[in-house]
């Protein structure tokens, strides 16, 4: 019977590393396509989310069916609990990736701001960088890294996303021509700034698989 | 911690030269359902019986420490057994009321210790039979012979023996280990309810039962103690990994 159940929260655990490969996949593709004006890499990014979605809901279903047939404790059981928080926060966080590839689409033959474009550039390849830390601690259960992730990162996107949002407000005021982009820069800062959320979330998951203890990193 | 109700200090047990249990301190709080839990021949048992001197009745077993009840030492040569096991109740893994009717079992203790008062009797039967949460099941069958009625209305009938006491501590060795899960949900209902004015220590090889009604839950294995803590904690990060292995169905 144990045996069965190392290889179903194995499993679930394997396919929650898959879910966090597939986000982590297109949060960098959407950030890239949206930095180098790729229509067809967004809508790529487009095309793929409901893969995303199908195996949060397959994960979800999944994590059910093992809490109800093998009670799951201690670790066992934040695993489970960790993984079926986590497939919400990443399947959120796929979902403002989705959002930037949208905004790619919708930007393609608008007025161009380049020094916020260089901003929202220098947002997208960090808030990858650290969602792909985030998950990277989860695999480990290293809640030290978690934390130092969510420190690294967490002002500095913060920051970021002020630097590409004022030039934009400031731009559509001055010219009503950039407003279409303008919104659309403010719209992908935001959706960037969500994803650093999420990756927040996942942090703070980790340190609840590491420690059984429920914090607040942000 | 608040003042313990019964606590043990140093607790030694000898089976001839087998010793049983090794230096167990543990102390219990009043108004707390307390789990032993620990793999066959842990000691648990063993441990559960010392504190009310079950165990004297062995041959060959050797008993060192202490086991304070409201700060007297059971163990004391003053101590008076039949007092002290109406202070300390125990329930047993096999329901065994005696082969008379519910109404005698309930009052058996009280009328050895010369409680003659039939509207007397008539209430405690009443009270008790309510608390262990069988008094509707029964009330018009007080005089049928307790072996009449289902495994899991025996227990109760069982437990409203040892209430009728008035005991300060009861004593569950595996109480719901012979009873289907139905029976079982009721017994876990009534000492949910029994231990607002009751502490209760219950040996247990069910974890989901300990998970579900203890307050605190002690792991033994080879009659030690290895972990002591709030039952949410043993069960969500315990500090021992044999703990966690134990809980988690990794061996034992």
């Amino acid at each position: 019977m144990v045996k069965v159940f190392d290889e179903e929260l194995g499993g679930l655990k394997a396919d929650f590393m898959k879910l966090g490969a597939l986000v982590g996949e297109a949060i960098s593709s959407s950030g890239q396509s949206f930095i180098n004006h790729d229509v067809d890499s967004a809508q790529q990014v487009i095309t793929n989310d409901p893969k995303i979605n199908d195996l949060q809901i397959e994960l979800e279903k999944r994590s059910f069916e093992i809490m109800a047939l093998y009670q799951p404790v201690t670790t066992d059981l934040r695993e489970v609990v960790s993984i079926l928080k986590g497939v919400t926060d990443l399947e959120r966080a796929g979902d403002h990736a989705r959002n930037v590839a949208r905004s790619t689409v919708k930007i393609k033959g608008q007025k161009r701001l380049p020094e916020v474009e260089e901003i929202i550039a220098t947002m997208a390849n960090e808030v990858s960088k650290e969602f792909n830390e985030c998950i990277s601690a989860y695999a480990r259960a290293d809640q030290v890294s978690a934390k130092e992730t969510v420190k690294i990162f967490a002002d500095e996107i913060n920051d970021l996303y002020n630097g590409a949002a004022s030039p934009s407000y400031q731009a559509m005021a001055a010219h009503p021509d950039i407003v279409n982009s303008g919104v659309l820069y403010i719209n992908v800062a935001k959706d960037l700034s969500r994803i650093s959320d999420y990756s927040t979330n996942i942090c703070e998951w980790t340190i609840y698989l590491a420690t059984g203890e429920i914090v607040e990193l942000s | 911690m608040a003042e313990p109700i019964i606590s043990t200090s140093n607790l030694e047990l000898y089976y001839g030269k087998f010793k049983a249990l090794h230096g167990i301190n543990l102390s219990f709080e009043k108004n707390q359902i307390s789990a032993l839990i620990g793999p066959s021949g842990c000691g648990k048992s063993t441990f559960l019986r010392c504190l009310n001197r079950m165990n004297d009745l062995i041959d060959g077993v050797t008993i060192t420490g202490t086991v304070l009840l409201n700060s007297k030492n059971i163990y004391s040569p003053k101590t008076n057994l039949v007092e002290l096991r109406k202070k300390v109740g125990m329930v047993f893994q096999q329901p065994n009321p005696f082969p008379f009717s519910v109404y005698d079992n309930v009052t058996y203790g009280l009328k050895i210790s010369g409680m003659r008062d039939k509207s007397q009797l008539d209430q405690v039967v009443e009270k008790s039979l309510r608390q262990a949460a069988v008094w509707d099941e029964v009330k018009d069958n007080l005089y049928d012979n307790a072996l009449s009625f289902s495994g899991g209305q025996q227990q109760r009938i069982c437990i409203a023996r040892v209430l009728a006491t008035s005991p300060s501590v009861i004593l569950m060795d595996e109480p719901t280990s012979a009873l289907d899960p139905i029976s079982s949900a009721k017994i876990e209902d009534t000492l949910m309810d029994l231990k607002k004015e009751y502490t209760i220590i219950i040996v247990t090889h069910n974890l989901q039962q300990a998970s579900r009604i203890s307050d605190k839950t002690a792991f033994f294995m080879q009659g030690k103690v290895v972990e002591y803590e709030q039952t949410t904690k043993m069960f969500t990060n315990p500090e021992n990994k044999q703990t966690e292995d134990y809980v988690s169905g990794r061996f034992g």
